[in-house]
């Protein structure tokens, strides 16, 4: 049995399970995600309402299968925009050395020492919120531990022997950099992405449910576990549902995360 | 000493640029200071002697010069919300966050060691499987949806302490202490699940060297080696974790005093930001990053004295 | 440096009634016959009183929403208004029915052409720190309050002090909600130069603040000096907590006595242990449309939003049934004054808004933004239906939520939006602090409404003598509002107190105030 495996395995199945029911809410809810209802308000689980309903009665489990569409959609986007600058800047600090180096890092030491979650709270507040700004602030967050992943990656291999050959044979430097540094630094950044969407779906979920993420009516789950709050002795289920799907969503991309580091990093 | 003076300009070089970043940060904010003490209804006149004595007419460079030198010597300014200097404001929460990050500390390391060395030592069995499940649970509960599962659990249906009622550790240390140690538990408990895999794969590490099993030949016993070295070589090697764990303690206590309602640092930021009180704000987050940064600093030292062997890699 | 040359505005009489839904306002509410010769009453008095007063004791009262700012002079919320209504007094004082009595003054009277008030100060009344109070501070605080822009007090032509027990006053114009006017704080001389008073508030009333503690609690004790009938409990701790869904918590726990709850928290509270006081919030809930900005500057494309939002829907959904339906910008508190005629105006129908856009041009329908302050969780939840029922005429509606800060800047001030949900409460309880914002150019009036029909009628209506000219004046003017569709009025969410049985003896008021001297714990 390979290494890992049976992360893989959980990983794969837990992701795969909310990645479809966020596909499926695109053509098809059971109910209408906004649509309210007076008489049927917090009806517990059952046939109809698998997750029940909320205080303005709506269908949970169709807000909440929405709701990973738009968290998938936001930590896809920030893992995304991250991998692309983190990689630029890891790549000119790794290869070119010197003074740029030293920038780079220093500012990437600089924002690293606020906490993330400040530094989005800022980027929150300095702009309008909605979807595009917490992406960006996430994309902030996220910055320094990929460059300083790139980095190493790249200083490892700048001198490795057949990066070197090829230098010899009249590689430029751009080409060195994207043709043989980059690929190599994969790996390690592939574990980094994993687990950087589990990190960008609790950094999404801790500023919605502040009101500082997604906007409503659109369902986010952290917004939805801050609405269900005053409804928690009589209707646990309004924030269990979304306090599930999260936990179960991170557990995937973890699983899936160890899995990788497990068979291409781990060198025990 | 080399390294120490190294280290020493990078933090400076490191604490200017943070000043650099909140302060223009916060001044691409929109909104006026002078208006918003003096509510909408004042008259310009009365605006621009404000903003004369905040000295926001002043050019920026001014502004920031101004701002470092006061915050150097302590004075950080007045709070627009609440009128009141921002030292005052902060003088009671520095106190109740700092207690919160210890006992959160506390909690973390005395879990994860006993926890760690014993997953290390359960290797490859069924109890090693329960250890590893705990800790992936443990890192994929957020901080906020832990909170309120252990206010409803904890506060409401086992009437563990009283959901609310925060009281003064002045007036009533143990009542602090009682109400404390659940948003403490919140917040430590992915920390907890980290650290006890590091501590578990550093133990493991430590196992598989030489001089374990030079010390197993010379017939020392195996709970004797395991505490005696394994054990604190495997602690200086999760010593910069810890330090690490400083900046993300204080981002989970940001979101568990917003829930639990503990009058904190984190929860004056979170008022402060919405409320657009930028003095607040901006002293709040160097506050807090300079912590950071120092306390990172502070662990890099003592990293030197345990085990000077890293200075090679450093 | 915008802001500098924006007309000045009076913050003061804008504010946002708490998060709060009650029901059967109908059913409580009760008018106050005896009027007094010019100030409108009304009252929603519901007595809840159960065993017998003791004296002492201390009251934990939970507020949803953080006071930080209880100077009567600054623009405050509410909610801050509803606290310090035990700590400051004015030369007279609203009843709970509604009526001006006598408070720093021991007695009035006006002139006959109503341009002149002549009041005598009460004996040995003194203010927390002891002092006694003199004309010097009341012609301060008159003084504060002119400066400060308070409503009514741009009409105030002459003030004096004759002798050390009279006070005089003039007006430019007759006005009648004067004595509502003169219910604004009296404050010491000099004590509130720099805004001091906002965190340090020295009054004359039943309390004083004794302690606090920003964002956190304030604590009022006892006023053992105080003139008239003393307060029963020894303090009252007002414990600030960030949400609707906090203060159910805190009070299922024990940590509070009482709070203002929401339909929402209402139904989950034990009722065998509580008391449910339910009364009016007396502030216009509505969803207002910038009246400049494009499609709202078009009354048809107003009158198309009115038809398409149903306001049951949203007092069903939102407030569990908890409001009184309004149809026009009063209160149905005021009663003489509120036109119930015109509750049903726009009563929902999608044919009638479709057509009615189709005629404007907007047959396909439009987008706009309602930015919503996140503090309101009623105001969210309203959002989130109006969103469905306008989708249902083909208006898309998206929402943006902003903090109080940002709403009060961006939506109230520099009037940059396109709509916005919130309840317009009134400072005095006058029909005035309702309909004056909506005078072509008054500085208060945040949805930009103009029309020379409505200054005219409010002119009238605002300067007439008899008493049934007035009530007949200001219906034309909520007529006129109401045909134009200034903006879609939603409801009076009620206001619902909840608190535990150990207590008894509150006291609603047609203003949005907390009387804590009339609290006291059952023997």
């Amino acid at each position: 049995m390979k290494k890992g495996r049976s992360d893989f395995i959980l990983g794969f199945l837990l992701t795969g399970l909310i990645v479809a029911l966020a596909l499926l809410s695109l053509v098809w809810t059971p109910y209408d995600i906004n649509a309210t209802d007076a008489a049927a308000r917090l009806l517990p689980p059952s046939l109809l309402h698998p997750f029940g309903t909320d205080s303005m009665g709506r269908d949970v489990f169709s807000r909440a299968i929405t709701g990973a569409r738009f968290t998938l959609f936001v930590a896809a986007a920030t893992v995304g925009c991250t991998t692309v600058i983190a990689s630029l800047l890891g790549l000119a600090a790794g290869y070119l050395g010197g003074a740029v180096d030293e920038i780079i890092m220093r500012l990437v030491d600089a924002l690293s020492s606020f906490p993330g979650i400040l530094t989005a709270l800022i980027i929150v507040t300095v702009m309008e919120s909605g979807k595009y700004t917490i992406i960006l602030a996430l994309t902030i967050m996220f910055i320094p531990s990929f460059t300083r992943i790139v980095r190493t990656g790249t200083l490892q291999y700048k001198d490795a022997d057949f990066v070197r050959s090829n230098r010899v044979f009249g590689d430029s430097g751009l080409r060195l950099l994207l043709v043989h540094i980059f690929p190599n630094t994969f790996p390690l950044l592939l574990s980094s992405i994993v687990v950087g969407f589990s990190n960008a779906i609790l950094a999404e979920s801790s500023m919605s449910y502040l009101g500082l993420g997604i906007q409503p009516p659109a369902p986010s789950w952290g917004r939805m576990l801050y609405e269900a709050q005053s409804t928690i002795f009589t209707a646990p289920w309004c924030a269990l549902a979304p306090g599930l799907m999260i936990v179960v969503t991170i557990i995937g991309f973890n699983c899936l995360g160890e899995g990788i580091r497990k068979r291409y990093l781990d060198r025990e | 000493m080399r390294y120490l003076v190294k280290k020493l300009v990078i933090l400076i070089v490191t604490m200017f640029l943070i000043s650099l970043l909140t302060f223009f940060a916060f001044h691409i904010l929109p909104g006026d200071p002078a208006q918003l003490i003096l509510g909408t209804s004042a008259s310009p006149e009365k605006l621009d002697a404000l903003r004369a004595q905040l000295g926001t007419d002043k050019p920026l460079l001014v502004q920031y010069r101004n701002w470092i030198t006061g915050f150097v010597h302590g004075d950080f300014g007045t709070s627009i919300r609440y009128s009141m200097p921002v030292k005052d404001l902060l003088q009671d929460r520095i106190p109740v966050t700092l207690l919160l990050g210890l006992m959160v500390l506390v909690l973390t390391i005395a879990v994860s060691i006993p926890l760690g060395v014993h997953a290390a030592r359960i290797r490859g069995r069924a109890g090693e499987h329960v250890i590893n499940v705990l800790t992936m649970l443990g890192i994929s509960f957020p901080g906020f949806f832990l909170s309120i599962l252990f206010m409803w659990i904890f506060g409401l249906v086992l009437h563990l302490f009283t959901p609310g009622r925060y009281v003064d550790l002045a007036t009533d240390p143990l009542g602090f202490f009682r109400f404390m140690f659940f948003p403490a538990l919140a917040i430590a408990v992915p920390q907890i699940a980290i650290l006890t895999k590091y501590i578990r794969a550093a133990m493991l590490d430590e196992l598989s060297k030489d001089y374990v099993r030079t010390a197993r030949g010379k017939g020392r016993s195996r709970t004797g080696i395991l505490y005696g070295h394994v054990l604190r070589n495997a602690i200086v090697s999760v010593v910069p974790l810890i330090g690490m764990m400083i900046g993300e303690i204080f981002s989970g206590s940001i979101i568990v005093e917003q829930v639990f309602g503990i009058p904190g640092i984190g929860r004056l930021l979170i008022a402060s930001v919405t409320g657009r009180d930028f003095p607040l704000t901006q002293t709040l987050v160097m506050y807090v990053a300079l912590v950071i940064v120092v306390t990172n600093f502070a662990v890099d030292i003592l990293i030197q004295v345990i085990d000077p062997r890293i200075r090679l890699q450093g | 440096m915008k802001k500098k040359l924006l007309t000045a505005v009076v913050l003061g009489t804008l504010s946002a009634s708490l998060a709060a839904c009650g029901s059967g306002a109908s059913t409580t509410a009760t008018t106050a016959a005896t009027a007094a010769a010019e100030g409108s009453t009304a009252s929603a008095t519901q007595s809840a009183d159960t065993g017998t007063p003791a004296q002492g004791g201390s009251f934990i009262y939970g507020l949803a929403t953080e006071v930080d700012n209880l100077d009567p002079f600054a623009s405050t919320t509410a909610d801050a208004r509803s606290i310090y209504f035990n700590i400051y007094e004015g030369l007279l004082k609203c009843n709970e029915d509604g009526n001006f009595q006598p408070a720093i003054a021991s007695d009035y009277q006006v002139s006959d052409d109503g341009l002149t008030y002549t009041f005598t100060l009460r004996d040995n009344v003194l203010f927390h720190n002891g002092n006694p109070v003199t004309t010097d501070d009341v012609l301060y605080s008159i003084q504060l309050a002119i400066d400060s822009k308070i409503t009514g007090y741009d009409n105030i032509d002459t003030f004096t002090a004759p002798d050390d027990k009279t006070i005089v006053i003039t007006l430019k114009t007759p006005d009648g909600d004067f004595p509502a006017e003169v219910c604004q704080a009296i404050v010491p001389k000099d004590s509130d130069n720099n805004g001091e008073l906002a965190t340090a508030p020295i009054g004359t009333g039943p309390y004083e603040l004794t302690d606090f503690a920003v964002q956190d609690h304030l604590t009022l004790t006892r006023n053992d000096n105080y003139w008239g009938t003393p307060a029963y409990l020894d303090t009252v701790t007002v414990k600030f907590i960030d949400s609707s869904a906090d203060l159910l918590v805190n009070y299922q726990s024990g940590a509070i006595d009482g709070f203002v709850a929401n339909g929402a928290i209402t139904e989950q509270v034990d009722k065998s242990t509580s008391v449910i006081n339910v009364g009016n919030s007396n502030a216009v809930q509505m969803l207002a449309l910038n009246n400049t900005a494009a499609p709202f500057d078009n009354p048809v494309v107003r009158q198309a939003v009115s038809y398409a939002v149903d306001s049951d829907e949203i007092i069903d959904t939102a407030c569990y049934g908890y409001g009184v339906k309004l149809g026009t910008a009063m209160i149905p508190g005021l009663k003489d004054y509120f036109d119930d005629s015109l509750t049903d105006t726009y009563d929902v129908d999608d044919d009638k808004a479709k057509e009615l856009l189709a005629d404007a041009g907007y047959a396909d329908g439009f987008t706009f933004t309602v930015k919503v302050p996140s503090v309101y969780q009623v105001h969210l939840d309203t959002a989130q239906i109006i969103v469905n029922e306008l989708a249902k005429v083909g208006i898309t509606m998206n929402i943006e939520q902003v903090d109080w800060a940002t709403w009060l800047e961006n939506v109230y001030t520099n009037r940059d939006y396109e709509a916005t949900i919130i309840s317009v409460d009134g400072s005095i309880a006058s029909p005035t602090s309702f309909l004056s914002r909506y005078v072509s150019d008054a500085g208060n009036n945040f949805v930009n409404y103009s029309s020379a029909d409505f200054d005219a009628a409010y002119e009238s209506a605002a300067s007439a003598l008899s008493q049934d000219d007035r009530i007949a004046g200001f219906k034309k003017c909520e007529q006129i509002l109401t045909q134009d569709a200034a903006s879609v009025y939603i409801q009076d969410i009620s206001n619902i107190l909840v608190y535990t049985d150990r207590f008894g003896g509150f006291a609603s008021y047609p203003l949005y105030a907390t009387d804590f001297a009339a609290i006291y714990q059952v023997q």
